[in-house]
This record gives C-alpha cells, sequence and structure tokens, in this order.
C-alpha cells in the first residue's frame, strides 16, 4: 500500500492536477511536492470557484487537512 | 485555533522567529478595522504575526487556520504573499469589554467564515523567503485532532466488527492477507473451511484478484457467480460473439432475439 502510494505520488509531481478542496474551490497547477499530510505545493496555480478562474498564484501551499482530493489534469 | 490580537511584538526570547520582513501592507477581505499598516511580518515557529509599531497592536495567526498560502505575483495590489484563512478578525479581541453577547451560533459561524489576507512587502525581492518560510512553519503544525483526517493506525484497524471498507483487514506492512471475514466483505460467501487454503495476495506487488485460475479456484462461487464469471470470460474471449466452435467464426444469426421477444409478445397476447 505505502509504495503503491509513493509510486502515484512520484508519478504525479512535474504534473498538472487538480486539488479540491473541502470548500469546493479548485487549484490547477503543476505539482511540486505533497507529504503524506496531503500538503500539497503548486506551481503556477490557477483558482477556480464554481468553474470561474479567479485568481493566478506562482508557488502555492495548501493546508492538507482542507484537501477533499487531488487529481491529475489533462491539460494546464 | 483562532487568530488573536496581540498589543506586543514577538519577543524572540518567547517565540522562534524564522524571518522577519519590515514595511508589509496588508489588506484583509472582508476590511477590518483592526488593521494598521505598515507592520512587520514575523514567521516564528509558533505562529505567524502581523504587528504594527506606529499602533503598537496587530494578531498572531495559528498556522493551522491558514487554509492556502501563495506567491501572488500579479494580484492587483501588487507582487504579495495571499493567504486564506479560517476565522475572523471581528471577534478575535479577549473578553475584556464587559458582556459577552455572542453566543455559540455566532463563534460557530466566525469558524465558518474564510478571511483573505494579502501582505505586501515593500522588498518585493522577499516574496519566496517569505514563501518558504510559511511553508516550512506550517509543515511544523500538523493536525492532532481533526475529525477529518484519520491517522493510518485508523484507516487500516482491524476491526472485527467492521468489514465496509476494502483494506478492512489489510496490514499496511504485511500485504494483504484474505481470511473469512475479508472474503464476505469483498463479496463471497466463503465457508470457513475453505478460507485456510485461500491464498495471501500481495498488495506491495500490484497482485489483485488476476483471473489466475490457481487463485480464484480457491474462492467458492455460487451457481449464480460461477454462471456470471463464464459469461464474462466468453465475452472476454469472444467479445462479439464470433467464434461458435474451434475458432471457425460463427455465421451471422437471423435474429434470435427478436424471435424470442414476438415470441414473447404472441404469448402475451393470447
Amino acid at each position: 500500500m505505502e509504495q503503491q502510494q509513493q509510486d502515484f505520488t512520484s508519478f504525479l509531481i512535474g504534473r498538472p492536477v487538480i486539488v479540491k478542496l473541502n470548500s469546493g474551490v479548485d487549484y490547477r497547477g503543476i505539482l511540486a511536492c505533497l507529504d503524506g499530510y496531503m500538503n500539497i505545493a503548486l506551481e503556477q496555480t490557477e483558482e477556480y470557484v464554481n468553474g470561474q478562474l479567479k485568481n493566478k498564484y506562482g508557488d502555492t501551499f495548501i493546508r492538507g487537512n482542507n484537501v477533499l482530493y487531488i487529481s491529475t489534469a489533462k491539460g494546464h | 485555533m483562532t487568530i488573536t490580537i496581540i498589543h506586543q511584538a514577538p519577543a524572540p526570547s518567547e517565540v522562534k522567529i524564522r524571518h522577519t520582513q519590515p514595511d508589509v501592507t496588508l489588506h484583509v477581505t472582508p476590511v477590518s478595522t483592526r488593521v494598521q499598516n505598515p507592520g512587520t511580518l514575523y514567521i516564528a515557529d509558533e505562529c505567524l504575526y502581523f504587528f504594527s509599531t506606529s499602533s503598537n497592536s496587530g494578531f498572531s495567526i495559528p498556522y493551522p487556520s491558514i487554509i492556502i498560502h501563495a506567491i501572488a505575483r500579479e494580484s492587483t495590489v501588487g507582487p504579495s504573499i495571499y493567504c486564506q484563512l479560517e476565522g475572523s478578525l471581528s471577534g478575535t479581541e479577549p473578553a475584556s469589554n464587559g458582556t459577552k453577547t455572542g453566543g455559540d451560533e455566532e463563534e460557530e459561524e466566525e469558524e465558518d467564515s474564510v478571511l483573505e489576507m494579502t501582505f505586501v512587502p515593500g522588498d518585493v525581492s522577499s516574496l519566496d523567503t517569505i514563501y518558504e518560510n510559511l511553508s516550512y512553519c506550517a509543515s511544523l503544525h500538523q493536525d492532532e485532532n481533526d475529525d477529518d483526517f484519520m491517522d493510518e493506525d485508523d484507516i487500516y484497524q482491524d476491526d472485527e466488527d467492521d468489514h465496509e471498507g476494502l483494506y478492512a483487514d489489510a496490514d499496511i506492512q504485511g500485504g494483504y492477507i484474505p481470511r473469512s471475514s475479508s472474503a464476505t466483505a469483498i463479496g463471497h460467501q466463503a465457508d470457513n473451511d475453505s478460507t485456510t487454503e485461500v491464498p495471501a495476495i500481495d498488495l506491495q506487488s500490484g497482485e489483485w484478484f488476476t483471473g489466475n485460475a490457481e487463485t480464484d479456484a480457491a474462492f467458492e462461487l455460487s451457481e449464480q457467480g460461477q454462471a456470471n464469471l463464464a459469461r464474462m470470460e466468453s465475452m472476454v474471449q469472444d467479445p462479439h460473439g464470433l467464434i461458435k466452435n474451434n475458432g471457425v467464426p460463427a455465421p451471422e444469426e437471423e435474429e434470435p432475439g427478436q424471435d424470442a421477444e414476438e415470441d414473447r409478445f404472441k404469448s402475451a397476447d393470447a
């Protein structure tokens, strides 16, 4: 299990991902870092509220306990 | 775990300050009169502080209340550090003004509210340093009593009464060893006797139910299950029903399904 999780994590690093928070807000960006607490660091981040682009950030740090899920994004 | 008003700058003797950024202008949404600009941003291991010496006031922000922090180079207020927080600045003063009018309801509302803070440093080149230090300090404060967060012990706990989870009996280190209870959880009606023959499936090497005859034979399928399995296997080998016998493509049949349907209608009419 742990191994698979690590494989998935390392597979995602450097890829465009979508991070959905419990609040419903989506963050799209390049995954820079992901730790065991689901703390997530993104680069070239776009913030989507209700599907609409609201903000753009450079580096973004998302606190793990707010994360609903992380998934790969097809394009960025 | 809330934002607290302070009337003294954090002292290096009391907290471990990693970075001090003077001349920072803070924009808060929703707007609060408690913010006095400019101020100094202190990133300490314990808390994040913003303090204005001119008004001798500021506040401390616990890291767990910071939902996200980010470098916002294209912000309308200039290159800045953006923080999204749980909480508000309205009810942060310690209850010193006599009667406390707000009930529990109000406090709950405040917990749900989101506060946005944008720190605009006079020195734009400090953005990366501020971000890095914020990230480091945030990672120092993991939630210990968060209902949303289950640690590994909880997830992989062997709870004899609860087999709803796929990994209810999985041992994170030892691989997956199906026992009678876990086989039931997966959907098989397994006899207790037969389960001793069930080979262990090692999750770490990526194995699962593989369609391997030897492995699967150990699971007892019901008649319905066997019929389903046979049907699915035939679909896999011959998805379009072209092969009838000995690998020879079957000639097109005259839509037996339609005939059957007509027959049914006839019998229904009769």
